[in-house]
């Protein structure tokens, strides 16, 4: 597993952290909530290239 | 390399829309802001001046915003307003022509409390928030950049 994607994930998950902070001060804390699950929706699309990998690998491990 | 072109051309594309969305917003300042001294002079133009109102809307086209300007021209309103923002707006100046200058007055005075509040809910909520749009814009623009590094 490349490095980058981890990366990735992180600086994503600092964006929606800041982005969601500024909007919570801004007092529209909805719009925070749909950018943090906007942010995690992001974030796991990222990974699943990585969790099919799993999935496979498991697979061929148990002869499953 | 491309990559890092793409993360730049995806924060200034996230910037430039939040330029927009912020300018949008302040001009629904600047309208309202026109709107409030219009309302204002024109009641003082009721109780003093009696110009008349194709005079009074030519002269005040001089000194205000251009979108309050083309509002007063073919009474299209070029801003985001709500239902019930572009309401008052509308039948504040499609009443206008009222029987007796009492009669106006009292209608100046009606529509003018209920504007001055949408203009003072806009300044408040709306336009000082505005700068935070541009902030947003880079964030947004900067993860939509990693996604696609």
């Amino acid at each position: 597993m490349d490095i980058t994607v981890i990366l990735k994930i992180a600086l994503v998950g600092i964006i929606t952290a800041i982005a969601g902070m500024l909007l919570k001060r801004a007092g529209k804390d909805e719009i925070a909530t749909v950018v943090s699950v906007v942010g995690l929706i992001v974030a796991l699309v990222m990974m699943l290239d990585s969790i099919v990998q799993l999935y496979d690998t498991i697979q061929s491990l148990f002869d499953l | 390399m491309i990559d890092i072109i793409i993360l730049i051309t995806c924060i200034l594309c996230g910037f430039a829309c939040a330029k927009y969305l912020e300018k949008r917003v302040r001009s629904k300042g600047e309208f309202y802001n026109d709107l409030a001294r219009y309302i204002m002079l024109l009641k003082i133009n009721v109780e003093g001046r009696k110009l008349e109102i194709g005079k009074f809307n030519e002269e005040f086209s001089g000194q205000c915003g251009q979108l309050f300007r083309n509002f007063l021209v073919d009474g299209k309103i070029r801003c985001s307003l709500n239902a019930m923002q572009k309401g008052n707006v509308t039948n504040f100046f499609d009443n206008l022509s009222c029987g007796s200058s009492e009669e106006l007055g009292k209608h100046i005075d009606y529509y003018g409390v209920l504007i001055n509040a949408d203009a003072k809910q806009v300044t408040e909520s709306e336009v000082a928030k505005a700068s935070i749009y541009v902030k947003l814009g880079i964030l947004f623009g900067m993860m939509v950049g990693i996604v696609l590094m």
